[in-house]
C-alpha cells in the first residue's frame, strides 16, 4: 500500500515521511505515531517494489520528499543507488546534510543543489530545531531539466484532493441538515473514505501534521515529555458524529492523543445530561469533524466542552467551507483543515449553499 | 542439597564482571562434581538464614548474562530449571527489582497478552508478593527479542541478496522496537538525547545480529543513572567463529582467517584457547571493517569515539574493551574505515572502475590490517604486563554466545 505516490506530469512524487507513518503505524503495528522520524528499510523496500511492479507510467524522474525525516537506518542507500544505476534520475527534497552524509553522496555535486535550513521540531523541547541541508539535491550531476525550483507538493495535492472529491460529490437539492440554508451537492464522505483508503490515510497524516503545528506548544501535544500524560494537558479529541469517528481513531493513533466520543451531536441533534461526566474540567479539547460546512456542530459541541468547564482548542477536519472572505475570517474560529471548498473549486464541485431569499442583483 | 548453586552472594554487588569472574566458576565447579545431576539455582546466597547481616545487590545490565546462561543451561537439561526464592528483609529490594523489571516473566512460562515467557525457569510464585511498594521506571525492564517474534519472515536465504534483504528488514522491525522500547531513556540526558538516533542504530544492530545468527533469545536491558547509560546485550548461539566458519564465499577483499595468518605465531605465557578467542573477536572485526556495509565495526567506533563511552565485548573466553585508551589506534581505523566506505561507495556510484575499485581496497586494507595488528600487539603486550587495566580479560570458564555492554557518561 503506497499512499502519497503523485505523477505531476513531469516526475513522479513519494513523501517519505508519509510511507514511514504507514509502514510504522499500520503495517508494522508499532504506534510510533507521526513522530517517527527514521527512514526503515522495510519503507523504502515498499515503494522501490512499487516502483518496479507498478512502473512509473513511463517516467524515469523520481522526486523523494524527505520532510521531517531525520535519520535513516545504515545501508540504506542501495535502494538509492540501484534506482539511479537502472536509469532513474532522482531528486531529494528537504534533506539534511547528515543524511545525506550517511548515505555517502556527499561526492555528488550538481550546481543546482539548493543549500537550505531544514526544520524539525524537537520532541523534547517542543520548539523548532534547524539542521543544515538542502531543499533540493540532486542524485546526478548533469543539469536539471525537470525539477522546478520552488515545487511544493500542496497545489498538486489539493488539485488531486479535488478530483477525487467530484467522483464522490452527489446531487442533493434538499436543506441543510443542521442549518437553515439549502445545499446543492452532498459530499460522500463515508463512500471517500472507504473508496479511497489510501489518499484518506494520506490526508489523515497531513491533517494530524498541521494539527501539530498548529497546537504543539499551547496544547501542548507532546510524544514524550517527563510526567503523565493528564499532568502535562495533552488534548483529547473529541469525535461528534459516526463519519469523524473514523477520522479520531486514526488521528489518536497518529497524534497519540486520548479520545472523547459525543455521538448525537449532527445531523441527529440530541444531548443527553450524562455530559457532564465525560468533559474533565480545565482539559484541552480538539473538535474533530469529516467537514465543516457553516460549523454549527462544532459551536454546539464547544459550547458543551466549554459549558462544563473544558477548554476548547480549535477544530480540525477534512474538509472544510470557506463561506467568508479570507479577511473577515477570525483565525480562532478557522477550522484547520486539509482542503477547503473555496470560490476557486466550490463551481467545478456544483457545490452551491443557497436560502430561499431573494438574491441581491 | 548440595545440587544447588547461589546466584547473588551477600555483600558483594552482582555485576556482570562477577558474573563472568565468580558465577561461571560457581557453574562450572558444579558441573565438575555433580555429572548428573540437575542443577538448582538459588537466588540468594544465605537464603532465610543471616537475615540482618546479609545485603544483595545486583547491577542491572548483569540480568540479560543471568538469563542467557540461565537459557543455554535449561536447553542442555531441556527443561526448565529451578530457582529457589526468598523473600524476607535482606532479600526484598532485589526481589522487588527483578519482579518490576520482568525477570520472573521473562524466564517464567506463563503467557501474557503480547508476551510469551520463554520457560527457562521454574519457580514458586507465591514469594513474587508483599514488596515495599516502590516504583521503578517502566523503561528499565528486561527485553527479550527472538525469531519466533517474526512469525512472518522466512528465515532461510537462499542467496546472499535475499540474506541482506532479511537482514535489513529484521534491522527495521527491531529499530522499531528499539524506539519504542528505549527513546524514553535515550531522551533522558543530553548526551544520549542529541545521538539518540546513533543509538537506536546500535541498539537495532547488535540486537539483529543477535536474532539472526543466535538462533536463540537475545536479552537486553538499558538502565540510566545519574553517571551514566549503559546497557548490554547478550544472547547464547554460535558466535563469532560459528557465523564467520559457515560462511564460504567471500568478497575480493578477504579470505578465510585473512587476520589471524598475518599474525606471527609467538608464545604468550597463556592459555592458547585464549589467545584463538581473541583472535576470533578481531577476525570478525576485521571482516567488518572491510565491508561495503556497516556493521559492528562502525557501532563500535562510534561509542567510543562520538560518545567517549566504553564498549565492552564478551564471547566464550575473552572480553575486550574498548574505550578512549585506545584512541589512538581507533581513531586510525577510523579515517581508515571511511575512506574504504568512500571507495565501495565510488564504485557502487560508478564513479570509478572495477580495476581502481579493486586496487584501492586493497591498498586500504593493507593499511587496516597494519593497525589491526598494533591493536592486537598492544593489547596483548599490555596484558602480559597488567591484568587489571587491560583491555582485553581472559576467562578461564566459557560463556558461549556473544555478550556485549556499553557504558555511556552523561555529561
Amino acid at each position: 500500500m503506497i499512499v502519497s505516490k503523485f505523477n505531476t506530469g513531469d516526475f513522479i512524487y513519494y513523501d517519505l515521511h508519509s510511507e514511514e507513518v504507514i509502514t510504522s503505524n499500520f503495517i508494522e503495528d508499532v504506534n510510533l505515531g507521526i513522530y517517527c522520524d527514521r527512514l526503515q528499510s522495510i519503507t523504502m523496500e515498499r515503494i522501490s517494489s512499487d516502483i518496479t511492479t507498478n512502473g512509473t507510467e513511463g517516467e524515469k524522474k523520481i522526486a523523494f520528499d524527505f520532510t521531517n525525516i531525520v535519520a535513516v537506518q545504515t545501508n540504506i542507500n542501495s535502494y538509492f543507488t540501484t534506482l539511479k544505476n537502472s536509469g532513474f534520475s532522482l531528486v531529494f527534497v528537504n534533506i539534511t546534510k547528515e543524511i545525506i552524509a550517511q548515505l555517502g553522496y556527499d561526492s555528488i555535486a550538481n550546481s543546482d543543489n539548493i543549500n537550505s535550513t531544514v526544520i524539525f521540531f524537537d520532541k523534547t523541547t517542543l520548539s523548532p530545531l534547524k539542521r543544515e541541508g538542502f531543499s533540493l539535491f540532486y542524485f546526478f550531476e548533469n543539469k536539471n531539466d525537470f525539477f522546478p525550483n520552488n515545487f511544493k507538493i500542496e497545489p498538486v495535492f489539493k488539485e488531486h484532493f479535488k478530483n477525487k472529491l467530484k467522483l464522490y460529490c452527489e446531487n442533493h437539492d434538499k436543506q441543510h441538515t443542521s442549518s437553515y440554508v439549502y445545499l446543492t451537492s452532498y459530499i460522500n464522505i463515508k463512500k471517500l473514505i472507504s473508496h479511497e483508503k489510501q489518499f484518506c490515510l494520506y490526508s489523515i497524516i497531513k491533517l494530524a501534521i498541521k494539527a501539530l503545528k498548529e497546537w504543539r506548544q499551547s496544547a501542548p501535544i507532546p510524544p514524550y515529555f517527563p510526567g503523565v500524560k493528564s499532568e502535562t494537558n495533552a488534548p483529547i479529541l473529541v469525535c461528534q458524529s459516526l463519519n469523524s469517528s473514523y477520522f479520531v481513531s486514526v488521528l489518536s493513533n497518529l497524534l497519540k492523543l486520548d479520545v472523547l466520543i459525543l455521538d448525537k451531536i449532527g445531523p441527529i441533534n440530541k444531548i443527553y445530561n450524562s455530559m457532564n461526566k465525560s468533559i474533565i474540567q480545565d482539559r484541552n479539547y480538539i473538535v474533530v469533524s469529516d467537514l465543516v460546512c457553516l460549523g454549527t456542530e462544532v459551536k454546539i459541541v464547544k459550547n458543551i466542552i466549554e459549558f462544563l468547564g473544558g477548554r476548547y482548542l480549535g477544530n480540525i477536519a477534512l474538509i472544510k467551507t470557506e463561506t467568508l472572505k479570507k479577511s473577515d475570517i477570525i483565525k480562532k474560529d478557522a477550522t484547520v483543515a486539509v482542503f477547503s471548498i473555496d470560490r476557486t473549486n466550490n463551481k467545478e464541485l456544483k457545490y452551491f449553499i443557497t436560502t430561499d431569499l431573494e438574491n441581491n442583483e | 542439597m548440595n545440587n544447588t548453586v547461589s546466584i547473588i552472594d551477600s555483600n558483594k554487588t552482582f555485576t556482570p564482571l562477577v558474573f563472568y569472574n565468580d558465577f561461571l566458576n560457581k557453574i562450572a565447579t558444579f558441573y565438575k562434581e555433580n555429572k548428573k545431576e540437575e542443577i538448582v539455582f538459588k537466588l540468594f546466597e544465605k537464603g532465610d538464614d543471616e537475615i540482618y547481616s546479609s545485603n544483595y545487590r545486583i547491577d542491572p545490565i548483569s540480568t540479560p548474562l543471568l538469563l542467557s546462561i540461565i537459557e543455554q543451561l535449561s536447553k542442555f537439561h531441556s527443561k526448565p530449571l529451578y530457582l529457589l526464592l526468598y523473600n524476607n528483609n535482606a532479600t526484598i529490594s532485589v526481589m522487588e527489582f527483578l519482579f518490576r523489571s520482568n525477570f520472573f516473566k521473562t524466564a517464567g512460562q506463563k503467557n501474557y497478552y503480547n508476551f510469551n515467557g520463554n520457560n527457562i525457569l521454574n519457580f514458586n510464585e507465591e514469594y513474587l508478593g508483599a514488596f515495599k511498594g516502590r516504583e521503578i521506571r517502566k523503561d528499565h525492564i528486561i527485553r527479550a527479542y527472538k525469531k519466533s517474534d517474526y512469525p512472518d519472515i522466512d528465515f532461510s536465504p537462499q542467496t546472499t541478496k535475499a540474506e541482506i534483504d532479511l537482514r535489513d528488514t529484521i534491522n527495521s522491525l527491531t529499530a522499531y522496537s528499539v524506539q519504542e522500547h528505549f527513546t524514553e531513556l535515550l531522551f533522558d540526558n543530553e548526551n544520549t538525547l542529541k545521538n539518540h538516533n546513533t543509538y537506536i542504530d546500535i541498539l537495532s544492530e547488535l540486537i539483529t545480529n543477535g536474532v539472526l545468527h543466535s538462533g536463540s533469545t537475545t536479552y537486553a536491558m538499558m538502565f540510566v543513572d545519574k553517571l551514566k547509560t549503559k546497557f548490554s546485550i547478550s544472547d547464547n548461539g554460535i558466535g563469532f567463529k560459528g557465523s564467520l566458519m559457515s560462511k564460504n564465499d567471500f568478497p575480493f577483499y578477504y579470505k578465510k582467517d585473512d587476520f589471524r595468518n598475518s599474525i606471527s605465531k609467538t608464545n604468550y605465557n597463556f592459555n592458547v584457547q585464549f589467545i584463538e578467542n581473541l583472535l576470533d573477536i578481531f577476525e570478525t572485526l576485521f571482516y567488518s571493517s572491510l565491508k561495503e556495509r556497516k556493521g559492528l565495526f562502525d557501532l563500535m567506533l562510534n561509542v567510543v569515539l562520538n560518545t567517549n563511552g566504553y564498549f565492552r565485548l564478551h564471547t566464550e573466553n575473552c572480553q575486550i574493551i574498548i574505550s578512549n585508551r585506545l584512541f589512538k589506534y581507533v581513531n586510525n581505523l577510523q579515517e581508515l574505515r571511511e575512506e574504504i566506505l568512500a571507495t565501495h561507495n565510488q564504485f557502487e556510484l560508478v564513479k570509478i572502475t572495477e580495476e581502481n575499485h579493486k586496487t584501492k581496497t586493497l591498498e586500504v586494507k593493507e593499511k587496516i590490517k597494519n593497525e589491526f595488528k598494533k591493536l592486537y600487539t598492544n593489547i596483548v603486550k599490555y596484558y602480559s604486563e597488567e591484568t587489571q587495566f587491560s583491555s582485553v580479560r581472559f576467562f578461564n570458564v566459557k560463556f558461549k554466545g556473544v555478550h556485549i555492554e556499553v557504558e555511556i557518561p552523561n555529561n
